[in-house]
């Protein structure tokens, strides 16, 4: 017998055991998501992050991907472009390739090429700047462009009876809402009308709502439409309500949150919102969202919910299928497959990485969202 | 068993293996229990953090109603009448108040009234949808609202609002103060811990990470940690950022808060590593100190050891003494105590398989193998000549016969006993075997040096031996040879010295020999014969002569003695008394006899034919010859074959017969005479001639010795002896022939003493075949 065969058996069969252990667990994949979460346009990034968290949760629990569970790293870009780089650097020097987000279109003009020159990929659920669409880039939406969403909103306040309209939108945002607004205003010279007045605001620095809707009112329109997220559209509100305004009033998709009735009470009632979402959709798929969301989180998805946790799991579904963590094989992947099943129905991407989606007209009644019909 | 190369490691090993393992079974039994005891004292601790931090956001909670409750009192005393007055209050009151930042009071339809800090913007709006309206309306019970953006800061707040009158007193609270209430709370705890609070939702209202809160971040496992609690799981675990934590969680009365402490498994597995740190270094500690131990203890069992490796070793190598039994250890002292106990035995069976090997059992004396050893290691360490004296007890064989064997047993006892009382001084005596003992002389100046050891021996064997009342001395026969001057080795000094004794036997009794070269060469001729008598038969190199006997009446022939002759291809005529006994050591004497009988009896039937004659044919037989079981047998054959009458055939023996068996002799005698032929006594007068032979045996003839022959005219007693003994065989009916008469007056002489026949010279030497018919003729003529 050797005392030094006896400790080398020792020393060998704990490196074996420490071997072992550190192969069972493997290395997560690690994606990014940046949005807006403070603040007064924050409604959107957190419902947005709410349902991806959703997605993350649903795809740890069925075994990740190929047995790799899935890390998120949060990142918030304040609805500030200069923020929103910082953060993707961040993400990017992290070693990520793959990025939920932003929220919004103003992101774009800093983020995008950061993104393309990175050759990351950034799947955004619901940017939906018209500038954005038809390039050939690194970046993948599930929402449809805002020319569809402003040429909606268009039809609407025609169909209401109104093509004199008042605008109120957001100057940070400007991409989105400058869009929007010109959409609306060509689509309505079209049929005789147009934009009678407009005025620009910045959230999150106390805006001078009251006497923007007052100037807004002094204007005379026979439509108001406010482009603005959610608490600023319910602030405007609160500021036609108070001066007992009964002009239609109109808000964009951004503004299409639980919070907009939560602050707006009985100032947005009867406001007209276009939404990505049928809320009384039936599918047993988003059905079975709905409730876990609200189990969860204790409130309806919104559609930013709804569609981050539609963009997590087309991410998820190619990068298990492609079985590569490559940004340019998984674009090329969505690409390819072009169609995806969402919660609602499917989900068509283009060429150019850029989705197509049904609209719904909805109002608020008895502060409750109703379809119009 | 396998092999184990060293006690001292095994020791060691073994040693060690049981200090160390029943300290692991220890700390794998300890562990877990330790384990589970800090977790158990974790969550404990945890819960009472919890509940710290809940009473102390009950108390904040209390602290931020008083305010609503007193400004609901001022509403209602009329103390501030009008707007201004009531926005006056509020400002004061948010002034006095950290936890408070922003005041609003609705009307019954949710309208804000009043509010502080002013802002334009939200005065006049509507908080119907808000739950702090229409709950505290609906219920009219106070009420704690979710998070949610507050549209004082745009930042997450959460409200408190009560009934007043048909509207609601509205508090929006600071979650900055909350959080950096519960975390200064929390640093007395120590950092192990970190603490959140969540609102009914799960979203964090106070948490380290402040951005948690502004982004309305959901407590990740919110649900999870109600269902756990709700089933009773004492100790729910969840992992945050890839880390495992255990999770306490306390419900704030007054509020649908909830305060969560968190503490990662990750300080219990410190604390554990440290105790098993502790059990480490504690086990390795041990460990040493019993190779300490373990190494002191074995170099007393290894001096211990050693010591008696040494001495078995030098047991082993012949050197058989006790071993020293004065050792610490009882054990070792036993074992050496067993040892010398079996180091005694072997040395008394050594001794007795030495006396079995080198001494002889009858006599006491060293044996041949002993003589061998020792007289080669004399020869090896001599310095002077060594006389090496073989003494042959005379004739021991008849001793025994007459005796008995126990007889000649008891002689070699005694003479054994009286060799060993000489104490023999330069060297020993041995007994070789029988009735042979060599005496080995060392420091011999001079060979007569050996004649005065003699005397002494002569003296030991001179006195009478005595047992059972016979008397018996002894005689014996010496031969001396002479180390270095006969011979070198110890077998030709063996053999010389034998050969010197037989040369002194043949010069007669009690006599000594110095070993002489002519022995040798008398040595080297026998050697020659011996290996030619082999082939001397097949080679025809026998042949007989015949001596006629004459009767002594008439001068007629009675018959002839064949006498066998030697022509030696080299050494030319050889004498019987040469090569005859030689060839009866070697048995050649069977088939030389048989042929001398065949031819002998083939001649006498060939010349009495011729002649017409009834001659005798007398023919010499060998004690061995006789002996031989078929030789009656042969003798029968021989005569049918050749023809010849059995009563002209005689057989001539001696009385060396009778040393062997004197009942065998009769019984072959018996045999012998059934055929028919005669027999007779050849040589008598030389040998042990004893009167008890004459007169059993039946013996026709007796042949006296020619000595008598030759001394019959010198004096006249041994006429008178000669007369007598032929009276003798008279009267045993014996005829008598008288050997080696050469005279006349011999003749003469035997002739007036009524002899038969003589043979002998005067009438003819033996002669040749050729021969016979010419003497027969002649002495027919007379």
């Amino acid at each position: 017998m050797n005392q030094k065969r006896i400790y080398s058996g020792l020393i060998l069969s704990i490196m074996i055991v420490l071997t072992l252990t550190s192969c069972i667990q493997q290395k997560p994949v690690t994606i990014g998501f940046v949005a807006s979460l403070t603040g007064s346009t924050s409604e959107l990034g957190v419902n947005g992050r709410n349902g991806l968290m959703m997605a993350v949760e649903e795809i740890n629990t069925t075994g990740g991907i190929n047995g790799k569970l899935v890390e998120v790293v949060v990142k918030d870009d304040q609805n500030d472009p200069d923020t929103g780089l910082a953060v993707d650097r961040e993400l990017y020097e992290d070693g990520i390739s793959f990025i939920i987000g932003h929220m919004t279109s103003s992101m774009a003009k800093l983020s995008l090429p950061f993104v393309n020159e990175n050759k990351l990929l950034m799947i955004s659920p619901t940017m939906s700047s018209y500038e954005l669409a038809n390039q050939d880039d690194h970046f993948i939406t599930v929402v449809s462009s805002n020319d569809i969403e402003a040429d909606f909103i268009a039809e609407s306040i025609l169909k209401n009876g109104g093509k004199n309209i008042a605008v109120i939108y957001e100057s940070q945002n400007r991409s989105y809402t400058e869009t929007i607004k010109a959409f609306i205003a060509s689509e309505l010279s079209v049929n005789g009308g147009g934009i009678i007045y407009e005025e620009a605001f910045q959230s999150g620095d106390n805006p001078a709502y009251l006497e923007i809707s007052n100037r807004v009112i002094n204007a005379k329109p026979d439509s108001i439409v406010i482009l603005a997220a959610s608490f600023d559209g319910a602030m405007f509100c609160q500021q036609f309500y108070k001066s007992g305004n009964q002009v239609p009033i109109y808000l964009p998709l951004w503004a299409m949150n639980n919070d907009l009735i939560l602050q707006g009470g009985d100032s947005v009632e009867g406001v007209y919102i276009p939404s990505l979402l049928d809320r009384e959709s039936q599918k047993p798929e988003y059905l079975a969202f709905e409730k876990a969301y609200l189990d969860k989180y204790s409130a309806e998805p919104t559609f930013a919910a709804t569609y981050s946790y539609e963009s997590a799991m087309i991410l998820f579904d190619t990068l298990k299928k492609a079985n590569s963590y490559d940004p340019d094989i998984i674009k090329k992947a969505i690409i390819d497959k072009g169609l995806f099943q969402g919660l609602q129905g499917g989900i068509t991407i283009d060429e150019w990485g850029d989705a197509s989606r049904s609209l719904y007209l909805y109002s608020i009644k008895n502060g409750e969202f109703k379809k119009v019909e | 068993m396998k092999r184990i190369k060293k006690l001292r490691d095994f020791i060691l090993i073994n040693n060690m293996l049981s200090i160390a393992i029943p300290l692991i079974l220890v700390g794998l039994i300890v562990t877990p229990l330790i384990y589970n005891y800090l977790i158990k004292d974790m969550h404990e601790k945890n819960t009472i953090i919890a509940a710290t931090i809940a009473n102390r956001m009950t108390d904040f909670m209390d602290e931020s109603f008083q305010f609503l409750y007193q400004l609901s009192g001022l509403l209602e005393t009329g103390i501030l009448k009008d707007d201004p007055a009531v926005m006056t209050g509020l400002n004061a009151m948010l002034e006095g108040s950290d936890s408070v930042e922003g005041f609003e009071v609705l009307d019954a339809n949710g309208i804000v009234k009043v509010n502080a800090p002013q802002n334009t913007n939200i005065l006049g709006v509507n908080r119907s949808s808000q739950p702090f309206f229409s709950e505290t309306k609906s219920t009219g019970k106070p009420f704690v609202s979710s998070s949610f953006i507050s549209q004082q800061t745009g930042q997450p707040t959460v409200t408190i609002a009560i009934p007043h009158g048909e509207g609601v007193l509205v508090a929006y609270l600071n979650l900055e103060e909350i959080s950096m209430l519960s975390f200064n709370l929390i640093k007395t705890f120590g950092d192990e811990v970190t603490v959140a609070i969540t609102d009914d939702n799960g979203v964090f209202i106070s948490h380290q990470d402040i951005n948690k809160v502004y982004q309305r971040e959901i407590e990740a496992n919110f649900q999870s940690i109600h269902q756990k609690s709700e089933t009773g799981d004492k100790n729910p675990t969840f992992t945050y950022e890839g880390k495992t934590a255990m999770v306490s969680h306390v419900n704030v009365d007054n509020a649908n808060w909830q305060v969560f402490v968190y503490q990662s498994y990750d300080s219990i597995l410190v604390a554990l590593r440290s105790f098993l740190g502790m059990m480490l270094l504690f086990t390795c500690l041990l460990v040493l100190f019993s190779r300490i131990i373990a190494r002191l203890v074995f170099k007393d069992i290894n001096h211990s050891f050693g010591e008696l490796n040494q001495q078995t070793k030098e047991i082993a190598a012949g050197d058989y003494h006790p071993i020293n039994t004065d050792n610490r250890f009882d054990e070792f002292n036993r074992l050496t105590e067993n040892f010398n106990g079996m180091v005694a035995s072997v040395k008394e069976r050594d001794e007795a398989l030495k006396n079995l090997a080198y001494y002889d059992a009858q006599t006491g004396l060293p044996n041949a193998a002993y003589l061998l050893e020792n007289l080669n290691q004399l020869i090896v360490d001599s310095h002077g000549k060594i006389a090496v004296i073989c003494f042959d007890i005379h004739n021991f064989k008849r001793i025994n016969d007459t005796f008995g064997p126990s007889f000649g047993d008891k002689i070699l006892e005694m003479m054994g006993g009286r060799l060993l009382a000489l104490k023999c001084s330069h060297g020993f005596v041995a007994r070789i075997n029988g009735s042979n003992f060599i005496r080995v002389l060392t420091d011999l100046e001079k060979p007569e040096d050996a004649l005065t050891e003699i005397e002494k021996l002569r003296a030991v064997f001179n006195q009478a031996m005595t047992f059972n009342e016979n008397n018996v001395y002894l005689r014996f026969h010496v031969g001396i040879a002479l180390y270095p001057d006969d011979a070198r080795e110890v077998e030709e000094l063996l053999q010389y010295a034998n050969t010197a004794a037989d040369m002194a036997k043949q010069r007669g009794r009690s006599q000594y020999a110095f070993f002489e070269n002519t022995m040798k060469q008398n040595l080297l001729r026998n050697m020659m014969l011996e290996n030619s008598l082999r082939s001397a038969l097949d080679n025809n190199e026998f042949f007989l002569h015949y001596q006629p006997q004459i009767e002594v009446e008439n001068k007629k022939i009675r018959g002839f003695e064949a006498l066998i002759r030697w022509d030696h291809p080299q050494l030319g005529l050889v004498s019987p008394l040469d090569f005859i006994h030689i060839a009866e050591s070697t048995g050649q004497i069977v088939p030389i006899g048989a042929w001398v009988l065949e031819t002998a009896c083939r001649q006498i039937v060939k010349i009495n034919h011729k002649m017409g004659t009834d001659i005798m044919i007398s023919v010499n037989v060998s004690p061995v010859q006789l002996s031989h079981e078929h030789f009656p047998q042969m003798v029968e054959e021989t005569l049918k074959r050749c023809g010849l009458e059995p009563n002209l055939l005689e057989l001539e023996i001696t009385e060396n017969l009778f040393i062997h068996s004197f009942e065998e002799a009769i019984k072959i005698f018996n045999r012998l005479k059934t055929i028919g032929i005669r027999m007779s006594l050849d040589d008598f007068g030389t040998g042990y001639s004893s009167l008890a032979y004459l007169k059993n045996l039946p013996i026709d003839t007796l042949k006296i010795d020619q000595a008598f022959t030759r001394d019959l005219l010198i004096k006249k007693s041994n006429e008178h002896l000669m007369e007598s003994i032929i009276m003798m065989a008279h009267t045993l009916h014996m005829d008598v022939i008288v050997e080696g008469v050469e005279e006349l007056e011999q003749l003469d002489c035997l002739k007036t003493y009524h002899c038969d026949h003589v043979q002998g010279y005067y009438f003819s030497r033996p002669i040749g075949e050729s021969h016979l018919e010419g003497l027969l003729n002649e002495l027919k003529k007379g």
